[in-house]
């Protein structure tokens, strides 16, 4: 199939615009190596590429060197018929810097190139227009205006892009600046001739900013994005995480039915549904954050939040960028890992990637909520007002957030800086304001899920049937006569100074490969079943089985801590390039969550 | 004079890149519209030293300490 390549600066609306000439269907697709989020989409007969979005040819983060590869590599294969360059109206200066350099790229490779000058509208609004047969002669390609977001001038577009595509070699550009010539005068002088007053433009987006980014108000706003950010993960997934419990419950019960009692059924009720089962309940809430996340990044609040952190996480050795990755981090490590790639400095980029893991993702959810409701009674409530078992949760976020940023400060100090690599700077673009379109929004958080589940779910898979098979075997015995139980006497010793006997400790170990197996395998020790689906239940159990105070409260931060997922090791290895300090971080945070538990066992 | 010696709403006209400011980041600047001759605005100045933000070319940016000071300007 013939393919469509769609390059732009990043804010230039280029994923919305891929799905207003896609529609529904589209996947995106991981290349080998590095992994490289390329959406494909089907456009009539071509297939339409959106490429990862850079400001630059010439790249100088990681992630835009890898978008500038991709780039490079798209251009000179034979099937591309068509370079879709995609600019901003409301930006054209700097969007002409870029489309430049692609303009001169497909030349050289003799490839047809349609410049699309996107969110027309924000100019029309302003009674202002862009003269794009003029430019269309000047830049010697084709030049069309439109608005992905209120749709004009898309309908035309789309036929004349086709039109061009099939047109082979018809619109390959027949000048172009030279290859050693800076794209910059060039950019500026069109920009000035075509572009609209840009103070106009900003009018708007620096009265907000005034609000957004102000001392005191600035704060304050901040403060309460991220409160109402943290409150909602809780009460809006909450009912959509009871519904696909419900829904797994069910299927279990009616497999159940249909299958023939004996080795089988236990098989698939207990490890299957209980262990696989069990970490589906978390997708809700990966979702739910992503959209909300992904509704701040489209709105252009996110690059302000980045701005506002900027000084205070530096102080740690971090960089504002590093805010971002960070807040994902509470959702799902591996993604986050994946968006320190933005962060300019590799010293600072390092830092980020090997602290992210200390971020309470959501497979520390279950755990909590365990351990949180054993420990603090539902009833109980601070001054009246707030709930008690809430303010602990928050308090547990908090404490992960608090020994990240000290791990930050020491791995600043210890860490060896590359003096030849020289220390990138702080430089952000501060995007329009803009209102999110709900269609790329979806799209980003469906599949939030659907990688989630593809990555997470063989390992869990893998640790369910292993627990269940020792725990199962030698056939027709008790729990502490079977494989699993002689393991778990021969490691109690560990687990003593923490306060905890050998159905903890083994719990633990299991949860090293994915900390979600906790509750799961607890619930099978404590030799009850349906454990996940029914935590209040466990709970109870737990408190009637005797936790001491102390035990449980270092258990619970043990679990803040311990870097308990084979899958953020294998992400860490990739992106770091060293298996040697991603098994050492995995040790290392395993060390000091124990070090915690035993202390708080002592204290309390 | 630099960047980082503007207030809120000053105007100023770029003079020049500190020389030892590396090739990528002095390159990538210049794409930004940071270049001798380029009038720019200070949109923000953030307190405890936070980035800087500029106005210039249609675009807003901030920027931090480090590199603000190697940017010369003339008022």
């Amino acid at each position: 199939m013939q393919r469509i390549l769609m390059v732009g600066k990043p804010n230039s609306g280029k994923s919305l615009l891929f799905n207003q000439l896609t529609g529904l269907r589209q996947k995106v697709a991981n290349y080998p190596g590095v992994t490289v989020e390329v959406k494909c989409g089907k456009c009539e007969q071509y297939e339409l590429v959106d490429l990862p979005g850079t400001y630059s040819l010439t790249g100088i983060t990681r992630d835009e060197e890898i978008a500038v590869n991709e780039i490079t590599r798209c251009i000179t294969r034979d099937d591309t018929a068509l370079i879709l360059c995609v600019l901003d109206a409301s930006r054209l200066e700097r969007s002409f810097v870029l489309a430049l350099q692609v303009q001169r790229l497909a030349k050289n490779h003799n490839k047809n190139v349609l410049f699309a000058i996107n969110f027309i509208d924000e100019v029309r609004r302003l009674g202002e227009d862009i003269d794009v047969d003029a430019l269309s002669k000047e830049l010697g390609s084709p030049v069309m205006a439109l608005s992905a977001r209120s749709l004009e001038g898309l309908h035309e577009f789309k036929q004349s892009m086709l039109k061009l595509a099939r047109q082979k070699a018809g619109h390959i550009p027949h000048k172009a600046l030279a290859d050693n010539q800076s794209t910059v005068p060039l950019s500026r002088k069109l920009a000035h001739r075509y572009g609209i007053q840009f103070d106009v433009v900003l009018k708007n987006q620096n009265q907000f900013d005034r609000f957004l980014l102000h001392s005191w108000s600035g704060c304050l706003i901040f403060s309460a994005v991220m409160f109402v950010l943290f409150q909602s993960i809780f009460t809006l997934a909450a009912p959509l995480m009871d519904g696909t419990e419900a829904i797994i419950e069910k299927l279990a019960i009616s497999v159940s039915y249909v299958a023939p009692e004996g080795i089988i059924t236990d098989f698939l009720h207990d490890a299957v549904f209980g262990g696989v089962g069990a970490f589906l309940v978390f997708v809700p809430q990966i979702m739910m954050l992503t959209l909300i996340i992904g509704l701040l990044e489209d709105s252009g609040y996110l690059a302000r939040a980045a701005l506002i952190c900027h000084r205070p996480l530096s102080y740690v050795g971090l960089s504002g960028r590093s805010f971002i990755p960070y807040l994902s981090g509470h959702a799902c490590a591996i993604p986050a890992i994946l968006a320190a790639r933005t962060i300019e400095s590799p010293h600072k980029r390092l830092i980020t990637m090997l602290t992210i893991p200390l971020m309470s993702c959501s497979a520390r959810l279950p755990v909590y909520a365990l351990l949180v409701a054993v420990l603090v009674p539902a009833e109980a409530s601070f001054l009246g007002v707030f709930n008690l078992q809430g303010a602990a949760f928050f308090g547990l976020y908090f404490f992960g957030i608090i020994i990240a940023l000290v791990v930050a400060q020491l791995l600043n100090r210890l860490l060896p800086r590359d003096i030849e690599k020289s220390d990138l700077p702080f430089i952000l673009e501060l995007p329009t304001y803009r209102l999110p379109h709900w269609k790329p929004l979806i799209h980003k958080t469906l599949n939030s899920g659907v990688v989630f589940i593809k990555r997470a779910a063989p390992i869990i898979f893998l640790v369910s049937v292993g627990l269940w098979t020792l725990g199962y075997f030698p056939a027709n015995t008790s729990l502490e006569a079977s494989w699993l139980g002689q393991i778990g006497q021969l490691v109690e010793p560990v687990f003593e100074p923490m306060g905890l006997d050998w159905r903890y400790g083994l719990a633990i170990l299991m949860s090293f490969l994915a900390r979600e197996v906790f509750v799961g395998a607890l619930g099978t020790l404590l030799g009850m079943d349906e454990a996940e689906d029914n935590i209040a239940g466990l709970a109870e159990k737990v408190q009637t089985d005797g936790l001491a105070l102390g035990a449980g409260l270092g258990l619970v931060l043990f679990y803040v801590v311990a870097l308990q997922c084979v899958a953020t090791v294998a992400v860490l290895k990739g992106e770091t390039g060293s298996s040697k300090l991603a098994w050492a971080l995995y040790i290392a945070y395993g060390v000091l969550a124990y070090g915690i538990a035993v202390l708080v066992n002592a204290v309390v | 004079m630099t960047l980082w010696d503007l207030s809120t709403g000053d105007l100023a006209t770029v003079s020049g890149i500190a020389e030892d400011v590396a090739d990528n980041v002095k390159l990538r600047l210049v794409e930004m519209g940071i270049q001798k001759g380029r009038d720019l605005k200070c949109v923000r100045r953030g307190p405890f030293n936070g980035p800087i933000v500029l106005q210039l070319g249609g675009s807003v940016f901030a920027l931090e300490q480090d590199i603000a000071k190697k940017v010369g300007i003339r008022q």
